[in-house]
């Protein structure tokens, strides 16, 4: 007997891209890598994934190329949105190729799309975002609260890597966590859905604080879903 | 004495300093002194209403203070107050 293979849509191929990307394509998952920028020398201290020979190549397409010598099954697509609702666009040409969604990308409102799309298509998502010395991940599945349950939308007043840098190896363990919850999620590990993990800073701490939020009342997000969120939600055990 | 948990992103206000105790009994009054001691920090939470900011949330311990009493929400001696953003990055920059 074969089980049909299980496929990812992974949104950004860079420093949190590329982990998520090899994680989860060694663990047999086959992925459509979504991104639109090209490798830069820039990119190299944290995007190690990538050398001096891709240079100026798209990261999606030499990110699935690596994931496939590896033995795993990838394709990378060139990506050109510019907008969230030119990829919401993009990705409804691939929703019957995602069982599960994962955003790895570096603005807000990309993230926001991504975690709407996953929402009005019931697809399981996870949110990944790193930031100087720490990340977040949140995983989400239908029927619980979501992304914009939590953060409510985008914004341009947040800090971002362009005023507070990112440490390199921050990303990988970003996403190599986020490829851990992942792959729980494909398996039927549900516990974390609903939840944010903040990892506050990783020189110091590598243990995330995890905490939980309930639906927000007026989400646009949730009120498009097809399993709508439920009321209340669960508390981790031995919590407060 | 409760404390307040400065999220990495927001320490540029606090001259780096992640954990930073208050004498606060509401997490309104734990911005408020926080804002006191480090000026700006405020403004990045909270919007010109008072509010805290959409992108933004705050935890008292393990619980969304949106679930609780909101920015009038009591603090205790053992309690933490964390601030956390929604935060991008990993590709750029």
């Amino acid at each position: 007997m074969t089980h049909a293979p299980v496929r990812a849509t992974i949104v950004g191929a860079g420093g949190l891209g590329g982990p998520i990307a090899l994680s989860l394509g060694a663990a047999g998952i086959e992925l459509t890598i979504f991104d639109h920028d090209v490798v830069e020398l820039s990119n190299l201290h944290r995007q190690i994934q990538f050398t001096a020979a891709d240079l100026g190549q798209p990261k999606a397409t030499r990110l699935a190329g690596l994931v496939v010598s590896r033995g795993g099954n990838a394709r990378g697509v060139v990506a050109k949105w510019r907008s969230p609702a030119e990829l919401a666009a993009e990705l409804a040409g691939y929703i019957d190729e995602s069982d599960l969604i994962v955003d790895g990308s570096d603005d807000p409102e990309t993230k926001f799309a991504v975690a709407d799309w996953a929402v009005a298509n019931g697809r399981q998502y996870v949110i990944a975002a790193a930031l100087r010395y720490g990340g977040n991940v949140m995983a989400g599945v239908p029927g619980v609260a979501c992304y914009r349950c939590l953060f409510e939308e985008p914004t341009s007043d947040g800090p971002t890597c362009a005023d507070a840098g990112v440490l390199g190896p921050v990303v990988g363990a970003i996403g190599g966590a986020a490829a851990a919850i992942a792959l729980g999620l494909v398996h039927g590990h549900r516990g974390l859905a609903g939840a944010l993990l903040a990892f506050d800073d990783l020189r110091e701490v590598a243990e995330p604080r995890i905490v939980r939020f309930a639906p927000r009342p007026g989400c646009t997000a949730c009120l498009r879903a097809p399993i709508p969120p439920f009321a209340t939600h669960l508390r981790i055990a031995g919590d407060r | 004495m409760p404390s307040i948990r400065v999220p990495s992103a927001l320490r540029t206000f606090t001259g780096g300093l992640a954990d930073i105790e208050t004498a606060a009994t509401t997490v309104r009054e734990a911005i408020t002194d926080l804002d006191t001691r480090h000026p700006g920090i405020a403004a990045r939470i909270l919007d010109g209403s008072g509010a805290v900011k959409p992108f933004i949330r705050v935890f008292v311990g393990p619980d969304d203070i949106g679930e609780l009493s909101g920015l009038d929400t009591k603090i205790g001696e053992r309690d933490e107050v964390s601030i956390v953003p929604a935060i991008a990055g990993g590709t750029g920059a």
